[in-house]
């Protein structure tokens, strides 16, 4: 277990460049997830971590020691994959045996590790069961199991859990996340599903065209996104054009959104002047025109919507056209708004503007 | 790091090996054929080829031969893969032997059985005698295309089989359901999709006409053909002037690449998918027309696996020189082979399981490397594996004797002869090995890897178990090809290491046809076992495709 260092990690076939220098401290025992759109360097990344790929220029550092050079198989890391990986001719046993095996450990030691791990994953007793004779779920819990038996410095998951159905994606995460908690194996977890990111992760690496967008914990990650991007990726979120009109003292600033007066916070400053707000669907109020709107408020109209029971989510289009997503919760107010009513929203202060080219 | 060991490495290894012994000889013997007498170039050889009367007329015979059997094996095939597949006919399973009966059989010893049969002093050629009968001379055009039809058309059979049970029934009940007559359906819409199986096969049947040896030779007699005559020109001209040889070798390259070029063109364009869907029910058939259907392939049948019992009963048989003594039985052949001629056997076996052995490690490695390692020098392996495809088996001897006999490379008799039957092999064996290789993840490998074992030793641990069927497929059908092999071996054989089918060979051109059967026999029996052993212990499949 240990530290893992990534230092500007670029790495480029032919002429196109799918990472374009990524540097990241990771700190001992953290579950890292890398988050990002298909094709944007996230299996790269891990497989130069894992050492099957090398990088064109950059360091990876395990605490001390710079294992950029360091062959695969003298790493100490361990993998799961998509599609399981498991050995089909050997049987549960001799899937996870096989890593410590390689590292001749006596058989006294095999005997008592492989069960204890097997009980861990929940599969004690399954010993002598092929891979064939098992569910998806069981298998990658092998899986698991084979990675983190050898007590690897790093655990790297490249979407281990895009194969199983919905269900057993969610119970495969508490499984996961608590077996990582239990040994504080430092872990890289690779997905495309946010929901995923956020409810297992110490910490997220938002990714786009072979860069890190943004990184931190989940919560600051969803409530401060620094570019339109994250904000999209991580959650959904309303963008709408806005016009910087000046500071504020207590760093809330004034914005011209439409035809209204908005504040909130500058993420970051744009060169050229352009902003987009970024309105959370549940910040968003939401009620019947009674009243010509004000500042902050917008007036649009129902497009339509979606009981979801505890929540309701609509889709509102604005006057100038625009549409925005809103969301409520078990409010009775809003309950009794329908499909075609004249609304008011109102964005409220919890937006923030970023600038117009992050998007 | 270095990512260049070992698998750079090895394939480089793998491309010289062949570039020494696949390349170097085949460019040897094009390029030999374009130098003259005096040793500078000239066109000699083809002038030759093209004026003297003789040299023509083995190619048009070889050409029209390979035509006229292409076509009785498709009539042959596709009629019995019909029966098979359309009726419910009393011996379906006896009809799952004969794929096995073509790998059992060689060529030369089918030629032979028939000659015992219709020969000079054949069965029934002397049974006709007795009756004052005249009996149609069987050597020639008919004996040729009766053997090589009966040995080959098991090729179109399987392949048309293959399509049929893949064919979609529902196909054929919506052609049917058009207006069309069930018969005019079955041309229209079921003939059409098997097409491009029964073509390619087809085609295989007939680059396998064209660089027929062991049959050409036993049964050609005054028909002039190209493997023949190539062969005699090599053995005349030994140590002569290789030019003619060189030509003649030369034109038949080209016959086979001309074919295999055409297949890859047109074939590969016309690859229906047929997605498995109902099979085709069978129908029961009565009266005159079950008769005459089962019958037909009932006779077919018979006549493939009649070789085989011709020659045990022979081996058995009292002879005087030529003269068979049909009814008298004796063991005395066994004994005199037991006596004079173990060390036949023991050049097979030896000869036999070092090419085999070479062989599949060769094609299991190679076919990791195409499959799981591709880099730069790929393609150029996988062209390399198509050239033993182009050359018939007394060309490859040919195109070995001379690139290894002088120059810079000489090679003795002994390892010519492992060679020659392990190249031949080669592209096949690639092709068996390779089966399993595409289904296995590349993650398992790397799963293995990060787990701490290194690469060379997770294709061991992980790779190796997982494509063994493939493997053990690749085995046994070497060692069925190697322990038959004639064309090549019999080009470079020195005295003292006869195979079993060189003696066999040379038996029958002294028309010792009961010795002959008894060494025959033996030669089928050491096919047998392996290929009985794998099939039912070790439940190897090798027709899958
Ligand atoms: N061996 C290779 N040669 C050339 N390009 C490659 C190679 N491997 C990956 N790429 C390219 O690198 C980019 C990043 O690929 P990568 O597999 O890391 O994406 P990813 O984020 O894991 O995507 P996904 O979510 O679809 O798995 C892609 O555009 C891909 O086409
Ligand atoms: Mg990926």
């Amino acid at each position: 277990m240990a530290e893992l260092i990534l230092q500007d990690i670029r790495k480029s076939y032919g002429d196109t460049e799918v990472l374009k220098g990524v540097s990241r401290r990771i700190a001992d025992g953290t579950f890292f997830t890398l988050l990002g759109p298909s094709g944007c360097g996230k299996t790269t990344l891990l497989r130069i971590i894992a050492g099957f790929v090398s990088p064109t220029q950059g360091t990876v550092h395990f605490g001390r020691d710079d294992i950029t050079r360091v062959l695969p198989h003298e790493r100490g890391v361990g993998m799961v994959f998509q599609d399981y990986a498991l050995f089909p001719d050997k049987n549960v046993f001799d899937n996870v045996a096989y890593g410590l095996r390689a590292r001749k450990l006596s058989s006294k030691e095999i005997q008592r590790k492989v069960p204890e791990y097997l009980e861990k994953v929940g599969l004690g007793g399954l010993e002598s069961r092929l891979p064939a004779e098992m569910s998806g779920g069981q298998r990658q819990r092998v899986a698991l199991a084979r990675a983190l038996v050898i007590e690897p410095r790093v655990l790297l998951m490249d979407e281990p859990l895009s194969n199983l159905d919905a269900s057993l994606r969610v119970q495969m995460r508490d499984v996961i996340r608590s077996l990582q908690l239990e040994t504080r194996t430092t872990t890289i977890f690779v997905t495309h599903d946010q929901e995923e990111a956020l409810a297992m992760s110490d910490e997220i690496a938002v990714m786009k065209n072979g860069c890190i967008d943004q990184c931190g914990a989940p919560a600051d990650v969803y409530r401060n996104p620094k570019t339109a991007y994250v904000s999209r990726f991580v959650g959904s979120a309303n963008l709408i054009e806005a016009e910087f009109l000046e500071h504020g003292l207590d760093g809330v600033d004034r914005y011209r959104v439409q035809d209204t007066l908005v504040a909130g916070r500058t993420m970051e400053v744009a060169a050229n002047g352009r902003y987009l707000m970024i309105a959370r669907p549940e910040n968003i109020k939401i009620r019947r025109k009674d009243s010509d709107p004000v500042g902050g408020e917008l007036e649009g109209r129902i497009a339509s919507f979606q009981f979801q029971g505890y929540r309701t989510s609509f889709h509102v289009v604005l006057k100038s056209g625009e549409d925005l997503h809103v969301e409520t919760v078990g409010e009775a107010e809003t309950s009794a708004l329908g499909r075609g009513d004249n609304v008011i929203v109102s964005i409220g202060e919890k937006c923030l503007f970023v600038p117009e080219a992050s998007a | 790091m270095n990512r260049f060991f070992p698998w750079g490495f090895l394939s480089v290894t793998a491309l010289v090996f062949l570039a020494i012994f696949v390349a170097y000889p085949i460019l040897g013997v094009l390029f030999r054929s374009f130098i003259g007498e005096n040793g500078a170039f000239s066109l000699d050889g083809f002038e030759t080829f093209l004026t003297r009367g003789k040299y023509l007329e083995a190619l048009m015979n070889t050409v029209i031969l390979g035509l006229i059997v292409t076509l009785t094996c498709t009539i042959l095939g596709v009629f019995l893969a019909f029966v098979v597949a359309r009726y419910d006919i009393p011996f379906a399973n006896i009809v799952l032997l004969l794929p096995l009966s073509v790998l059992i059989i060689p060529e030369l010893i089918s030629a032979q059985s028939w000659v015992m049969v219709f020969g000079n002093n054949g069965l029934i050629t002397n049974l006709f005698k007795a009756l004052g009968l005249p009996f149609p001379r069987f050597y020639g055009w008919f004996g040729l295309i009766y053997v090589m039809t009966l040995t080959y058309y098991v090729h179109v059979f399987l392949a048309a089989l293959a399509a049929l049970r893949g064919f979609d029934h529902s196909l054929e009940e919506a052609g049917q359901s058009l207006g069309t007559a069930p018969f005019t359906t079955y041309f229209r819409v079921v003939f059409p999709t098997i097409l491009p199986a029964v073509l390619a096969s087809g085609l295989i049947v007939f680059t396998l006409v064209i660089g027929n040896f062991a049959i050409s030779i036993a049964l050609a007699q005054r028909v002039p053909l190209l493997s023949v005559m190539t062969y005699r020109s090599f053995i005349s001209e030994l140590g002569g002037n290789p030019t003619m040889q060189s030509t003649l070798a030369t034109v038949s390259i080209l016959l086979v690449s001309g074919v295999l070029f055409l297949q890859k063109r047109y074939l590969s364009k016309r690859n229906y998918q047929m997605v498995a869907g109902r099979s085709t029910p069978r129908i029961k058939l009565r009266g005159w027309k079950a008769l005459l259907i089962s019958g037909g392939a009932g006779l077919i049948i018979v006549l493939s696996l009649m070789p085989a019992l011709v020659v045990l009963m022979g081996s058995f048989t009292v002879s005087r020189g030529p003269v068979m003594y049909w009814g008298q039985f004796t063991l005395e052949h066994y004994v005199r082979i037991w006596d004079f001629n173990l060390a036949v056997i023991g050049n097979s076996l030896k000869f036999a399981s070092l090419a085999t052995g070479l062989g599949v490690c060769f094609a299991t490695l190679v076919s990791y490397l195409l499959v799981k390692k591709r880099s730069v020098f790929s393609p150029v392996l996988d062209y390399l594996l198509l050239l033993p495809l182009t050359i018939s088996g007394t060309v490859l001897g040919i195109a070995l004797a001379q690139g290894f006999n002088s120059g810079p490379i000489v090679l003795s008799g002994g390892l010519l002869m492992v060679l020659a039957m392990m190249v031949r092999r080669l592209p096949f064996g690639v092709r068996n090995a390779s089966s399993n290789l595409h289904n296995i993840s590349n993650s398992i490998e790397e799963a293995s890897v990060s787990l701490g074992v290194p690469p060379v030793r997770t294709f061991f641990n992980v790779v190796l178990p997982l494509m063994a069927p493939g493997i053990a497929a690749a085995a046994i059908l070497t060692w069925v090809t190697t322990v038959a092999e004639l064309s090549a071996s019999v080009v470079i054989y020195q005295a003292g290491q006869e195979t079993l089918p060189i003696q066999i060979f040379r038996l029958i051109s002294s028309d010792l046809m009961a010795r002959a059967s008894a060494f025959g026999v033996i030669n089928m029996f050491i096919i047998l076992v392996p290929v009985f052993f794998g099939i039912k212990v070790m439940k190897v499949r090798l027709f899958s495709s």
